[in-house]
């Protein structure tokens, strides 16, 4: 039956014919009627199996990078310089995967904002190195410290590593400042981790539990599936797709706004990135063993199929994460070099990632009957 | 005249039932008015956002600035505490009405029936002798007590709750609602950790059991509380059914207390005399008897008596104005607010406002939280009104960074009672070139 098709001049006889309705239903529905979906075991294996060893990884990550780049500023050398790079690579691929939970100790511990702000501002970045004076915990120093300024300390523009070496040994700052936000990264991640894990603070326990089941806004699946879509947009699609393809700024390109602009691995960030969304979707872990997820939480729903031709939601949803997936393939590092040469295929990510927002944000979101609300307010 | 219709405009009742409902109706804004400041809703509601979404033809409504808008908020307050008390009780319930309304007036983001409801109950009450009795008025005054007072004053209210609830329940009449159990079958589910109940709210049947019994007891229960014989067991399913509400939807606020108390009103002058005597012997207070001010016989001035008409009239009509749009409503939205639609559909939406320059060629698109409070984003999503009003202000604010003739297009996505989402408004319609009127909007899409 179609909306709008009303038949307020016979209430009672509508009532008798779903009655009928009702007591029919219950027959046809099959083996899936009354498929009950386990929240809680979908919590904990999200929990304890995607989330704790994502946040894991990244402390692990951090403090290998903090470790080379002690040993790089103990001996700036060349061989030196290449680990303590590599140790950046891996540690920001470990983000990658926690990115979809900027929620709880991570919004606490201002995790992204420690680790991810970029791009970084250079000319900050050499003001507080020159000063000698400056605080990482400000707002303000947000773009001057995290993953992105150690990429420029490390890798610095335009220039051969026999100048950045060189860089590190004529300014004893410039070391001072490079160990410093290589302190903060650590600390931060290892707050976030302690907080999660059952042996620290325990977080995966209040977010297992009975109270925080449900799909209000207090609920932990609310409160997931708003970060993932909330980090979904602003950090994932905006800020490595949309801002430097000028989609937020009328077609002016900002190149060098990309992730990695002076590493040039963009798009091995941005692959890892949607991989451990569509994981997520799928529960799976890092290595791919495949548990509850919000596809089968989807198919417990029996989410949307209205015309005979489509998809299933939670398939439609995979499908839409390989497109992104797909398109991303397509264009060449360094990301600004194809930015500057070919947008139109940025731009093409960018569109998919924005119907792959469209299925997380409003259908799979709507199915499941959480409402994305970063705000408390009442409704009817 | 026929003999009903002049009872209705100069019968009379004892006073008590209008007194009970003042306390209560002004209590109960005073909690709620306590617990929006409590929660922050003032600053962030009413101050914080950059952009306002007022009704159509209340454009010039407009949020006061910062400390202002406390102001207001303590004026609804302090004005709800004295119709309570009922010390001025006329002028209060009139500030009460004009700070309330012109509060709900500034964004239909915010847009609530319940507060639909109240503003027009408290608009009712401007005109009821309600403080004649039990109040700060009689005590001061004795000469002004009136313990009689006309019936319509009475039935007014009835009548104001009978609407509530009987368009609540028309409106369930349709597809999705009975045939389909949307989207009850959608947010039963979502609560089945709740102890007890849980298990059986995933249960597809009580979907169906629930949607048939909320829409009959939106139907008929104003029936059966008119009735004294069935009065009882209904004021006992008034209370589990909003009890219910409120257990598996507590998004929805203070709403099922209000109707809980304020159905109170359909219980005989008796129950409430009764109450107002044993709050007196608790307090010991000695009210004066019938006052000296005997300016009437009760009988309604005849420019009373056409407000009385019109107002009914215009409640019994506003709900069908959307059978003036193209179908479908749940989806067009067109004469949607104010007909008493109350947890009446899942939808959810998508939007993306794409600019472009003709002047320069250049595109790009806006990012809608750089303007729009999270709320405000959600609300846009569904709803044509808004997404045009918002397309008009990102107009004159890219119009201020120096474009000179900016085109918005909007490219939507929307999600109706578990449908997969489809694209909601003509994304080829320059939306700048738009104009709000009560004619259909030609650029949303087909539902299906």
């Amino acid at each position: 039956m179609r909306l709008g098709e009303y038949k307020k001049w016979a209430p009672v006889v509508l009532m008798l014919a779903g009655m009928m309705v009702t007591s029919c239903g219950e027959d046809d529905n099959g083996p899936n009627a009354g498929d009950n979906f386990d929240q809680k075991g979908f919590l904990e294996h999200v929990g304890s199996s995607l989330i704790v060893p994502a946040y894991q990884e990244l402390e692990q990550k951090s403090g290998i990078l903090r470790d080379k780049i002690s040993s790089f500023i103990a001996s700036p050398e060349s061989s030196t310089l290449e680990e303590a790079k590599t140790a950046l690579f891996e540690a920001r691929i470990a983000w990658q995967y926690c990115s979809p939970y900027q929620f709880g100790p991570a919004e606490e511990s201002g995790l992204v904002s420690n680790l991810n702000i970029f791009p970084a501002d250079r000319s900050k970045i050499e003001r507080n190195i020159e000063n000698g004076s400056y605080n990482l915990g400000t707002l303000a120093n947000n773009d001057a410290k995290g993953f992105a300024a150690l990429e420029y300390l490390l890798y610095g523009k335009d220039v051969t590593s026999g100048e950045v070496i060189q860089g590190f040994a004529d300014q004893p700052q410039r070391a001072t400042y490079l160990q410093n936000v290589a302190e903060l990264i650590i600390a931060t991640a290892a707050e976030v981790y302690t907080a999660w894990s059952p042996d620290g603070g325990n977080y995966l326990g209040e977010f297992t539990s009975d109270g925080a089941l449900g799909a209000d806004a207090g609920s932990s699946l609310g409160k997931l599936v708003n970060a993932l879509n909330l980090s979904f947009e602003r950090n994932t699609r905006d800020a490595k797709i949309g801002i430097p393809a000028g989609i937020r700024s009328l077609g002016i390109t900002i190149p060098e706004a990309t992730e990695a602009y002076y590493a040039g691995y963009s798009l091995e960030l941005a692959l890892a990135n949607v991989d451990a969304y569509k994981k997520l979707f799928l529960g799976q872990t890092r290595e791919g063993v495949k548990g509850l997820g919000f596809d089968d939480y989807l198919k417990a729903r029996k989410a949307a199929t209205t015309s005979g031709s489509e998809l299933p939601l939670d398939e439609a949803i995979n499908a839409q994460f390989d497109a992104v997936l797909g398109f991303i393939d397509q264009i060449e590092n360094p990301l600004d070099e194809q930015i500057r040469t070919d947008n139109s295929r940025v731009q093409q990510v960018f569109a998919q990632m924005q119907q792959l927002a469209v299925l997380l944000k409003t259908d799979m979101a709507s199915a499941l009957g959480v409402v994305i609300s970063y705000q408390d307010n009442d409704g009817d | 005249m026929k003999p009903w219709v002049g009872n209705i405009f100069s019968g009379k009742v004892p006073i008590a039932p209008l007194v009970v409902f003042r306390i209560v109706f002004g209590g109960m804004m005073a909690i709620s008015t306590i617990r929006f400041m409590l929660k922050g809703w003032v600053a962030e509601l009413y101050i914080q956002p950059r952009v306002f979404f007022p009704f159509y033809g209340f454009e010039w409504v407009k949020p006061l600035s910062g400390i202002g808008m406390y102001f207001v908020f303590g004026l609804v307050l302090v004005t709800s505490l004295m119709v309570m008390v009922g010390w001025r009780y006329r002028l209060a319930a009139a500030l009460f009405f004009l700070s309330f309304t012109y509060i709900e007036l500034i964004d239909k983001t915010n847009y609530l029936n319940h507060y639909y409801f109240v503003s027009l109950v408290s608009f009712l009450m401007i005109f009821m002798p309600a403080g004649r009795h039990f109040s700060v008025d009689a005590w001061r005054k004795p000469s002004s007590t009136k313990l009689i007072v006309p019936v319509w004053s009475v039935n007014l209210l009835k009548f104001q709750l009978a609407v509530v609830y009987v368009f609540a329940g028309i409106a369930k009449l349709n597809g999705d609602w009975l045939l389909q159990a949307m989207p009850l079958k959608i947010w039963l589910p979502a609560k089945s950790h709740l102890p007890l109940i849980g298990p059986l709210l995933e249960e597809e049947w009580v979907a169906y059991a629930m949607s048939w019994g909320g829409a009959a007891y939106d139907l008929f229960i104003v029936f059966f509380l008119l009735n004294s014989r069935t009065r009882p067991v209904a004021y006992f399913f008034v209370i589990f059914f909003h009890a219910l509400t409120a257990l598996l939807f507590p998004a929805i606020g203070m709403f099922p207390f209000i109707m809980i108390l304020s159905t109170l009103i359909f219980f005989p002058p008796a129950f409430h005399e009764n109450v107002l005597n044993k709050i007196s012997r608790i307090f010991r207070i000695k009210w004066p008897s019938e006052g000296s001010e005997r300016q009437d016989n009760y009988r309604l001035a005849p420019v009373y008596k056409w407000f009385m008409v019109t107002f009914v009239c215009w409640q019994l009509l506003m709900p069908w104005r959307y059978l003036l749009y193209p179908a479908p409503l749940f989806w067009r939205e067109e004469g949607y607010r104010f007909s008493w639609r109350v947890m009446l559909m899942e939808k959810a939406g998508y939007v993306s406002f794409h600019v472009n320059d003709p002047a320069t060629g250049r595109m790009g698109q806006i990012a809608n939280h750089d303007y729009l409070t999270p709320q405000q984003e959600k609300m846009v999503a569904t709803q044509p009104d808004m997404i045009l009003q918002f397309a008009h202000f990102l107009a004159v604010e890219l119009k201020n960074q120096g474009l000179t003739d900016p085109e918005i297009r909007a490219e939507s996505w929307v999600t109706l009672n578990g449908r997969r989402s489809r694209p909601f408004v003509d994304p080829t319609v320059n939306l700048v070139h738009q104009q709000e009127s009560f004619l259909p909007k030609t650029w949303i899409l087909p539902a299906e």
